[in-house]
C-alpha cells in the first residue's frame, strides 16, 4: 500500500508532535503588523530587509533547539524567582499575559 | 495586576527599577520591559536554563521578528547559549542572587539605562558570568528609541565607553564560550 507507507513516513519526519511545527504565537503580532502596513500602502521594508527577515524566520522555524530545551527544562528544578517590571498602561495586556504564563510573583 | 503594582508615576527607568528592587529578597530577579512576549513556557525555561548553566546575568535572545538594537543579541540557531562579555540592559534581564549583590542598585547613567552595560562588562572581567540564551527567544514589539531621545541615549553610551577606555560597543560584544544543545544532554 504505497499511500499508507507515504503517510507513515510523513508522520515520522514531523516528529512525535507535529503541532510543534506551527508558527509560534509570538510571531503573529509582528507579521500581522507588517501585513497591515503593506495593505495600507505605508512605507514597507526594502526587499533586502524582507529577505533578511525571511531568512531569520526560516532559520528559527527549522531549529529544533528551543523545543528541545523547553521540553528538557520541564524536568529541571525551578529556582525561586520574581518578575520586576515598569509598565505603561497601554502595554498592560502584554505584562498580564507574561504574568499569567509564568505564575511567578511580581513587583510592578 | 493591581495586586502586584506597588507604585505609579513618572521617572527614569533605572531609578524606578532601583526603587522596585530595593527591598526584594527573591532568588532570581527577572527585570523585564512591558512590550515583550515569549512562547508559552519561554520565560520559565529561560530562568531554569540560566540557573542550570550557572549564569549570573542572562538574557534571552531576540527572535526573528524581534526589534533589537544589536544583532549580537539575536538568536544563533542550533546552540543553547553563549557566555559573553556583553548583555544588553533590556528588554529582559535575568539576575542571579550573585548578580544582584554585584550590580544592584543600577548606576543611573542615563534616563533609559544606556551605558550601564559598560559597568557589567567590567564586572564580567572580574568573574561575573554573563550570557545570552539562544534557545530561548523573545519578541520585543516596541520600536527601539520610540519613547525616549535616542541622541541623548547615544551620548550617555559614548560617555560611559570613554570612561573605561573602550573604543566602541562592539569591542564589548565578545563570545567567551558556546553551550551546545548536546552539552546539556537534550533529547
Amino acid at each position: 500500500m504505497p499511500a499508507v507507507r507515504y503517510r507513515s513516513r510523513v508522520r515520522e519526519r514531523a516528529g512525535p508532535n507535529p503541532g510543534d511545527r506551527t508558527l509560534p504565537a509570538s510571531h503573529l503580532g509582528p507579521l500581522l503588523r507588517g501585513a497591515e502596513r503593506l495593505w495600507r500602502g505605508l512605507p514597507s521594508p526594502t526587499p533586502r530587509r524582507l529577505n533578511r527577515i525571511a531568512r531569520r524566520l526560516r532559520k528559527d522555524l527549522a531549529d529544533p533547539t528551543p523545543r528541545r530545551v523547553e521540553r528538557a527544562a520541564r524536568l529541571w528544578p525551578m529556582p525561586p524567582a520574581r518578575i520586576v517590571c515598569i509598565y505603561r498602561f497601554s502595554n498592560h495586556r502584554m505584562v498580564k499575559k507574561l504574568l499569567s504564563q509564568t505564575g511567578l510573583p511580581a513587583t510592578l | 495586576m493591581a495586586n502586584w503594582t506597588i507604585g505609579e508615576g513618572p521617572g527614569a527607568r533605572l531609578e524606578l527599577l532601583n526603587g522596585l528592587t530595593a527591598q526584594l529578597d527573591a532568588g532570581y530577579l527577572v527585570v523585564t520591559d512591558d512590550d515583550v512576549t515569549f512562547s508559552r513556557r519561554g520565560l520559565l525555561a529561560a530562568i531554569k536554563v540560566a540557573h542550570h548553566l550557572g549564569m549570573d546575568l542572562a538574557q534571552p535572545a531576540h527572535g526573528p521578528l524581534s526589534r533589537s538594537t544589536y544583532e549580537f543579541n539575536r538568536f544563533k540557531p542550533g546552540i543553547l547559549a553563549r557566555r559573553t562579555m556583553f548583555v544588553e540592559q533590556g528588554p529582559v534581564l535575568i539576575l542571579s542572587p550573585t548578580a544582584q549583590r554585584t550590580v544592584l542598585p543600577f548606576p543611573v547613567v542615563d534616563q533609559m539605562g544606556w551605558g550601564v552595560e559598560v559597568h557589567w562588562y567590567a564586572a564580567a572581567a572580574q568573574g561575573l558570568v554573563l550570557g545570552i540564551l539562544d534557545a530561548i527567544r523573545m519578541t520585543h514589539h516596541g520600536r527601539v528609541g520610540a519613547s525616549y531621545n535616542r541622541a541623548t541615549a547615544d551620548r550617555s553610551l559614548a560617555k560611559a565607553l570613554s570612561s573605561r577606555d573602550i573604543t566602541s560597543v562592539f569591542q564589548m560584544q565578545t563570545v567567551l564560550s558556546v553551550y551546545s544543545a548536546a552539552s546539556c544532554s537534550l533529547r
